[in-house]
């Protein structure tokens, strides 16, 4: 492909638009000729060269652009690398598109500050170390389902203000979109939103407001993974999850579930595993492996502290008062109403 | 750096929204968003279907990154080039659809797709010789290009194909300018030894 323009008249150039958008056969005679001439003499008219060979030291540590590198430019020049967009889709986007059904405007992801302060007492102290750790406290959850392929369906989305996805605003009503962006993998800010989720008769998820969350899609192993970044989730298993296995793992550690109702809250110093009924095998990776029974709960600190087991359950006990005040409801409440 | 002079008329070589067509799009003139459709869809979808390879992954990024054009059309410049900012989308969505685990499902949708086009090439043996021997250096490049690891290919795509100038690269993908004139070098080399057969016959024919 010529780099300086002036090195190429605009006929030219138009043909080789023409080729590499697959849309012309060959370039252009002259375009040709000018590529043997200059590759006979060893001269290529690219602009890449003449700056590397005028350039700073640093440019001079590039490979020098030899005869062979022009030769590949010209086969990708030559070259359909890209089969064309069905027409029915091209016609139905440049209709959205020129319409202006995408409404909106594209805000930043919602902050996740709402459970910033929520640090049990124990924990407080540990504030200092919880910045640099924060990213210790994304969750990742491996939901190793089945070998039925399925996908996430949204059961309702309850709330006020922007649903943020892939950095997008997503109009609430819309499950189709929303769907399709969590098929596509895209975190997800709650917002002030309640997203409630299910996957078949599986597994139930609910999305607390102040959530981050990406819903990874489901892999034809039926292997699935959620990963839980800020906030907090509740879960429950359906009917279905019998014959099978949830994994949770954390930066510093693995959670495994089988079929139980259970809630998670991932804070900036941490990470906490409550269950209602069933067990938890939550490993820490620099400690043991815990077991967490129905009526109990383990909190895994960022910074590796030793993990706190209790025998409380409502992840409220671990926010503070003001936020417990706003969003704390009895765990069986958000279990009865996630139940199959 | 590119010669800011060389930069101006390598963007004007392609196809793109003269300054007055730009200036209608904040306001999302109907014509103008059409006009801008047509410029960028088959670009903008050919960039990604490199990339991503499964033709249903293609469409979902696509128009992903037409809704984010769009929504984000009334603070555009229109001083601006489009092409950089267009790109710069397209590849942020690329990039975010690697980071998920969809990504590593799709690589083995993407070995079946090439193995099915592979399929249908060998179906079609009543074409013109001289189409055959074209197709089968697309389908070889395109397998080339596929091989290509992540970064080297996005250059290789912007460069090649959408004729971008490695400071407009190095812009989209976070990454100084001799980095990336590096990287495209590294590309040209990984190619050249990838493509092998092809290459030879294509410079005996030169």
């Amino acid at each position: 492909m010529p780099d300086r323009a002036e090195d190429w008249d605009p006929a030219d150039e138009a043909a080789v638009e023409r080729a590499c958008s697959g849309s012309g056969p060959e370039p252009s005679p002259s375009f040709r000729a000018e590529l043997r001439d200059a590759f006979v003499r060893g001269r290529f008219a690219h602009g890449d060269e003449a700056g590397e060979s005028s350039g700073s030291a640093s440019q001079g540590e590039e490979a020098p652009r030899t005869p062979e590198h022009a030769m590949i430019e010209h086969i990708l020049n030559k070259s359909r690398i890209s089969e064309p967009a069905r027409d029915d889709f091209r016609q139905e986007l440049r209709a959205r598109f020129v319409a202006g059904e995408f409404e909106g405007t594209a805000p930043e992801p919602a902050s996740d500050s709402v459970f910033e302060t929520g640090a049990p007492r124990s924990a407080l102290r540990l504030l200092g170390w919880a910045a640099p750790l924060a990213v210790a406290a994304a969750i990742l959850l491996i939901v190793i389902l089945g070998a039925e392929d399925s996908s996430w369906r949204v059961r309702s989305v309850a709330g006020d203000g922007p649903l943020v996805i892939g950095g997008t605003e997503v109009a609430v009503l819309d499950g189709p979109e929303l769907e399709r962006r969590i098929r596509l993998g895209q975190e997800i800010s709650t917002g002030e939103h309640r997203v409630d989720l299910e996957l078949g008769d599986k597994v139930r998820m609910r999305f607390e407001p102040g959530s981050r969350v990406r819903v990874e899609p489901s892999a034809d192993d039926g292997q699935l993974a959620l990963q839980l970044l800020a906030g907090e989730l509740h879960g429950v298993t359906g009917p279905d999850f019998v014959r099978s296995e949830l994994q949770i793992d954390t930066p510093r550690g693995t959670a495994t579930i089988t079929g139980t109702a259970f809630s998670i809250l991932a804070v900036p110093m941490g990470a906490c595993f409550c269950v209602d009924h069933g067990t938890v095998g939550v490993k820490d990776k620099s400690g043991p492996l815990h077991s967490v029974g129905g009526g109990s709960s383990v909190f895994l600190y960022a910074d590796g502290s030793p993990a706190a087991t209790s025998t409380e359950t409502e992840l409220g006990h671990f926010r503070s008062a003001e936020s417990r005040a706003e969003h704390g409801r009895p765990l069986r409440q958000f279990l009865a109403e996630l139940a199959y | 750096m590119d010669d800011p002079q060389n930069t101006r008329e390598r963007a004007s070589s392609y196809p793109d929204l003269s300054v007055e067509e730009r200036r209608l799009l904040p306001e999302r003139d109907e014509g103008a968003l059409a006009k801008f459709f047509d410029v960028y869809f088959d670009r903008v979808y050919g960039y990604i279907r490199r990339l991503v390879v499964a033709e249903h992954l293609a469409e979902d990024l696509t128009q992903d990154v037409f809704m984010h054009v769009y929504r984000s059309l009334p603070s555009y410049d229109a001083t601006r080039e489009l092409r950089p900012w267009v790109f710069t989308i397209a590849t942020n969505k690329v990039r975010d659809f690697w980071r998920s685990r969809r990504h590593r499902d799709a690589q083995r949708e993407k070995s079946v797709e090439i193995e099915g086009s592979l399929d249908h090439f060998a179906e079609r043996d009543d074409r013109p010789e001289s189409e055959l021997v074209q197709h089968e250096m697309d389908v070889q490049v395109r397998e080339a290009i596929d091989k290509l690891p992540d970064g080297m290919r996005t250059t290789v795509l912007l460069r090649a194909y959408e004729g971008l100038s490695f400071e407009a690269i190095g812009e989209i993908l976070d990454r100084n300018e001799v980095a990336i004139r590096k990287r495209y070098s590294r590309a040209l080399e990984t190619l050249r030894e990838t493509l092998g057969p092809a290459y030879r016959v294509h410079q005996e024919e030169s």
